[in-house]
């Protein structure tokens, strides 16, 4: 797939959730107040009780899917069972945005369950270039393809994170989940300026943002999601959208699920933020 | 081998195994050494798969205790990796693992309550079946009864049904009494309903394709067609086809 067109229609000033199961059935059979709900697309296929809830929820809301195991940054083409199975869950929810991840997780018939680092090398991108290929045929749509957070760094010699997904963009169509708190976290761990990589990565990639927080442990920031956002991934996130213009905007939480009401404040305050700094940009 | 996928599978074999990575070559941060940011990812992986069966396995948890729930799940986890991404199917093997551990060799119960959670777990994500019509029965020879898909029947020699509460105490229970049930999927989640040690026989006799006539000719339990009539309103019978049936 070569076309470009992930920019979809999605009101782009109104934030979204990360929808998780404790809260399914607060919003299951009718309209969330958020404007888009996101799903791990892993923990909604087949055709049983967590599909069905699904469904039921995407009567009234508009839905995006999330992947976590596609290993589209592997080696090895991705799992063609695997991606039926995403195949027919995007099928019969015909999502908003459908996402995975610049990062692997498989090694032969081993599944690692994490988003390991991919080296930016031409040979890694032709992998992951012939991967993302295959991802949207199958789909018959563009994916956007999440930064990673990073907790090492490769010593070979290796092209710019931003440069090689700018690449990977122009080589497949796909388009960019920036994670705006991935970036913080990676520029903590590896010593880089985050402003300076939002700032090299070229406008009009970027089809959605994620929000999230961290935790720190050995010195280290880890992506948890188990953390409200900090201040430092606002700010970033309001010189992304001063950047890139408002975006639909996803507020992730996997740990210490917080109230229902506490993820919607949290989606109003991205929505302030966007508001403003747009404000300002059309002054 | 490509250099990419050497890379990669010393890189997986290094989070999974904490084996030495020969073609790994990271660059120095100031932060943390080089090596033990590998350590992260080993240690986030490790604990994503214990969490997984934590959550799957709650009542084994209790029973054996944190520290060797921690310890069985480390090696658990070592030697069996997950072999699909959709983490909920992850935890098949454990109640095997428990049932060969030489730690709970005395401790068989231990097993076979984390044989029933699997079951639940694995159920939970079933939809139920609808009810099915034993007006069929009526004036028939005999039957065949087909088990609906999500129905499950479950034996045990510990009374493990008792043990998955969250406040059993093994020393307050006769460890010796066995369980027998039957599971299945319902619109609130996975029904368990306890069954005499002959119902339980006759309807794994009815599950292996004996006739109604066959199975009661063997153990014929009191009241059993009364607990069939049950069971088919509850949707634990995909079909009940009478013989005539069958043959007509």
């Amino acid at each position: 797939m070569r076309e470009s067109g992930h920019i979809l229609p999605l009101p782009a000033h109104v934030a979204g959730i990360g929808l998780r199961s404790p809260h399914m059935e607060a919003v299951r059979g009718r309209r969330s107040p958020a404007s888009f709900l996101e799903v791990h697309a892993e923990n909604h296929m087949g055709d049983g009780r967590a599909f069905r809830a699904l469904a039921d929820i995407r009567r009234d809301n508009a839905v995006s899917l999330h992947g976590v195991g596609l290993s589209l940054g592997g080696a090895e083409p991705p799992d063609a069972a695997h991606l039926e199975r995403l195949v027919a869950l995007s099928d019969r929810i015909e999502p908003v945005l459908v996402s995975e991840h610049l990062s692997w997780c498989r090694d032969g018939d081993i599944y690692m369950n994490d988003l390991l680092p991919v080296t930016y090398t031409r040979e890694a991108m032709s992998c992951i270039a012939r991967n993302i290929d295959i991802a949207q045929s199958a789909l018959k749509r563009p994916l956007l393809l999440e930064n990673p957070s990073h907790y090492l760094a490769f010593a070979e010699p290796v092209a710019r994170e931003t440069d090689f997904i700018a690449e990977l963009c122009r080589r497949t169509g796909c388009g960019v989940l920036l994670d705006v708190n991935n970036v913080a976290v990676s520029a903590a761990n590896l010593g880089f300026d985050p402003v300076a990589w939002i700032d090299a990565l070229p406008a009009g990639l970027a089809g959605e943002i994620h929000l999230a927080g961290h935790e720190a442990e050995d010195g280290v920031l880890i992506d948890t999601h188990g953390a409200p956002i900090p201040a430092e991934v606002w700010a970033l996130y309001a010189h992304a959208v001063r950047r890139f213009g408002p975006l639909p905007t996803l507020i992730e939480r996997d740990r210490n699920l917080p109230a229902l009401d506490d993820l919607l404040a949290e989606a109003a305050r991205a929505d302030a933020i966007a508001g403003e700094v747009c404000h300002v940009r059309a002054a | 081998m490509s250099a990419l996928r050497e890379l990669q599978r010393d890189m997986a074999s290094a989070i999974r195994e904490a084996a030495a990575t020969e073609h790994l070559t990271l660059r120095p941060l100031t932060t943390l050494p080089a090596p033990h940011r590998l350590v992260l990812h080993a240690r986030n992986y490790r604990a994503s798969l214990q969490g997984v069966l934590a959550s799957a396995f709650p009542a084994v948890r209790r029973l054996v205790g944190e520290g060797f729930f921690a310890f069985t799940t480390a090696r658990f986890a070592s030697l069996h990796p997950p072999r699909n991404p959709v983490l909920a199917l992850y935890g098949a093997d454990f109640p095997g693992w428990l049932a060969a551990a030489p730690q709970l060799h005395d401790f068989s119960f231990v097993a076979d309550t984390a044989r029933l959670e699997w079951t639940i777990h694995a159920l939970s994500d079933a939809l139920p079946a609808p009810p099915c019509n034993l007006n069929e029965l009526a004036g028939a020879a005999d039957a065949y009864v087909t088990f609906a898909a999500g129905a499950v029947l479950f034996e045990a020699p510990a009374p493990v049904a008792d043990l998955i509460e969250p406040d059993a105490d093994p020393a307050q229970l006769d460890m010796t009494a066995p369980c027998y049930l039957l599971l299945a999927p319902t619109e609130q989640g996975v029904t368990r309903i306890t069954l005499t040690a002959d119902s339980f026989a006759t309807l794994t006799a009815l599950s292996n394709g004996q006739t109604l006539s066959q199975a009661l000719a063997d153990h014929a339990p009191a009241d059993f067609i009364a607990l069939l009539r049950r069971l088919a309103q509850r949707g634990v019978f995909s079909a009940i086809t009478p013989v005539s049936g069958l043959t007509s």
